[in-house]
């Protein structure tokens, strides 16, 4: 008896313990991990920022010193940080340090989330427009995060042919998608028309026009958004009324009422919170709205304002 | 006693295939957190506000000003008159001005900040009496479509509202998902502009050991539990029982390894402290609701209704002092 108390209370200890071990190790590494790539970042800083252009032999170095998962990442931190002439020494050191054919290794090798990663990486490298070729093999997977990632990788890499790859991604495009592209097509410099995104029949593409008009501010762009508020599809209408709201244009035609008219009960309320915050007032809003919405909307309207009557 | 046994290796084995199921869904919302939390910008309208309901330091509220994403802001409500929270030197601190709160029932007052770097801080003066309708109060006053709703003293990890958004924006209609705990303890976010389930996106945090209010009961299970069959198996002497407990320990094991992790992601020694403070803070709270249902058993609707307008003649007088 005592013998099977003594083996309870050892279980008993033994498994908190490996649990706390194992965190104990994770952490270590994981510490070890940053204190790396902090000096991988400072070491290409350093190469990036110095006056005369780093030679090959001392660029190949950082391949001695540090692993090459670690530089990819220190390379990718730095690329998203940096503009200008300073990315074409960054690109140099990718190209003399193969990143990009050890990027491309790691696609193959891997599957899943792994392979979703290392895409949305080669998505991320300034550059790599002859590796973006190899992207393309996935863009018939099955997997709809590979496929995705594929595309964004062949947008980043060409994003004159943006519009063609986007048209060949057959699956509805998420918001986040639709944001991860636009940041991606920003990034790159190339001149962004969103008149004929806006123009297209394509749902993404208006999905994406939109999403552009959004972030430039575009006012030029309203006739379009009331257009594509009247859209059949649901998320492209209320899209296009948010964006309308957003950049401050005419709510009151019939086009943007019909659109609010056929809103969800909470997506009314989602587009009320959205006009006012875009300082919207009462009176402009008041014929899209009911007597208890727009009993609401004032209130929300009075509780930014300073007080200034006692009761 | 062979029946009382049976009984108990079946809870043994019920509690290890939780913790293989806990492990799954904690698994795939990593794979999730991997492939869509990317995006460190604003995503067009979607914003998040998070109420922090009765903080006892300004701890909570600092750890989500230090939040990058644009389209969010930190609601705390507090009650300014409770002698021990002493959150009355963030109205100086952050430049905080009164602003019209006669829609808000039971609210002494609403504070928003007019200097710019702090323009996300909303402070709400509600009595603790209203304790119950503060998530409420904090949806009315909310800017943004969802609210990340934090307890006391949840610390949420940095960048929190940023993965909220990049999940939220990430589905296509608005379905229930579980997400892998980045935030602290106690926290859920729903939609703030409906109560209607089809329209309800509520992103629960999956970890046992966080006391939660449904956590609770399950975590002092899965710790009694075991500590029940051992004690049984070295009475009775019985196998079976010594089985169950190893597989019920088996299956806390896995509960605290994931739950440490999940938890918090900061260092070893911070999740064990959470993870005290959290119980801790269960102990303290459980006393804290025998107080307040002994104080309701003796208040009647007279009396209710006595403290009602004190409240008001109190709010009257603040509005006075105020100008």
């Amino acid at each position: 008896m005592i013998n099977m108390l003594n083996e309870v209370a050892m279980v008993a200890l033994a498994l908190p313990m490996g649990a706390l071990a194992a965190q104990l190790s994770q952490s270590l590494y994981r510490r070890c991990r940053l204190y790396l790539m902090a000096r991988c970042i400072w070491h290409i800083s350093a190469m990036i920022m110095a006056e005369e252009e780093p030679s090959d032999k001392e660029m190949r170095g950082l391949r001695l010193r540090f692993p090459m998962d670690l530089i990819l990442d220190s390379a990718l931190f730095i690329s998203e940080r940096i503009y200008g002439n300073s990315l074409n020494r960054l690109v140099l050191i990718i190209e003399v340090c193969e990143l990009d054919y050890y990027l491309v290794r790691q696609i193959d090798r891997r599957s899943g989330e792994s392979r979703v990663n290392n895409l949305s990486k080669l998505s991320s490298l300034p550059y790599v427009a002859t590796m973006a070729e190899y992207a393309s093999d996935y863009i018939e997977s099955d997997h709809r995060a590979i496929r995705f990632h594929a595309t964004a990788a062949l947008v980043s890499a060409r994003p004159d042919r943006a519009i063609r790859h986007i048209v060949r991604f057959n699956d509805s495009l998420t918001l986040y998608e639709v944001a991860v592209l636009e940041q991606l097509l920003r990034r790159t410099g190339a001149p962004i028309a969103y008149t004929p995104l806006l123009l297209s029949e394509n749902r993404n593409l208006q999905l994406l026009g939109i999403y552009i008009c959004g972030t430039l501010l575009a006012v030029d762009a309203e006739p379009h958004l009331q257009r594509l508020a009247e859209s059949e599809d649901g998320e492209v209408s209320y899209m296009a009324l948010q964006t309308l709201c957003s950049v401050r244009g005419d709510i009151s035609t019939a086009q943007a009422r019909g659109a609010v008219l056929r809103l969800m009960p909470h997506q009314r309320l989602s587009f009320l919170l959205h006009a006012v915050q875009n300082c919207y007032s009462l009176r402009s809003c008041a014929h899209l709205l009911t007597a208890e919405e727009r009993t609401l909307f004032s209130q929300r309207i009075n509780s930014y304002k300073c007080r200034m009557v006692c009761n | 006693m062979q029946l009382i046994s049976a009984l108990f290796f079946a809870l043994s084995l019920l509690s290890l295939v939780g913790a293989v199921v806990f492990v799954a869904v904690w698994y795939r919302s990593c794979r999730l957190t991997t492939i869509v939390c990317r995006m460190r910008e604003g995503i067009a309208h979607i914003g998040v506000s998070a109420v922090v309901e009765y903080p006892e330091t300004s701890a909570p509220l600092i750890a989500l000003l230090e939040e990058e994403y644009p389209r969010s802001e930190a609601i705390v409500i507090t009650d300014l008159q409770h002698p021990l929270h002493s959150l009355g030197e963030l109205v100086g601190r952050y430049h905080l001005i009164r602003v019209n709160h006669t829609h808000l029932e039971g609210v002494r007052a609403l504070y928003r900040s007019r200097h710019r770097a702090f323009r996300r801080v909303v402070l709400v003066d509600l009595p603790a009496e209203y304790r119950g309708a503060a998530l409420d109060v904090g949806k009315r006053v909310a800017s943004y479509d969802y609210v990340l709703h934090l307890q006391g003293e949840s610390i949420v990890e940095r960048n929190v509202i940023t993965y909220c958004a990049n999940l939220i924006a990430s589905q296509h209609s608005v379905t229930s998902l579980s997400l892998r705990s980045i935030v602290g303890s106690d926290a859920h976010l729903e939609k703030a502009t409906t109560k209607r389930p089809n329209g309800y996106l509520r992103l629960r945090t999956n970890h046992a050991l966080a006391w939660q209010k449904r956590g609770r009961l399950f975590a002092i299970v899965a710790l009694l539990l075991p500590t029940a069959m051992a004690l049984t198996a070295w009475l009775f002497d019985s196998v079976l029982m010594f089985v169950s407990a190893v597989v019920s320990m088996v299956a806390v094991g896995l509960f605290l390894y994931v739950s440490c992790r999940v938890v918090t992601e900061k260092g070893l020694f911070l999740r064990l402290d959470t993870m005290w403070r959290n119980f801790y803070r269960y102990l303290v709270e459980t006393v804290r609701n025998f107080h307040y249902l002994y104080k309701e058993s003796k208040c009647d609707g007279e009396e209710l209704e006595k403290g009602l307008s004190v409240l008001r003649n109190r709010q009257r007088r603040d509005n006075r002092n105020a100008l």
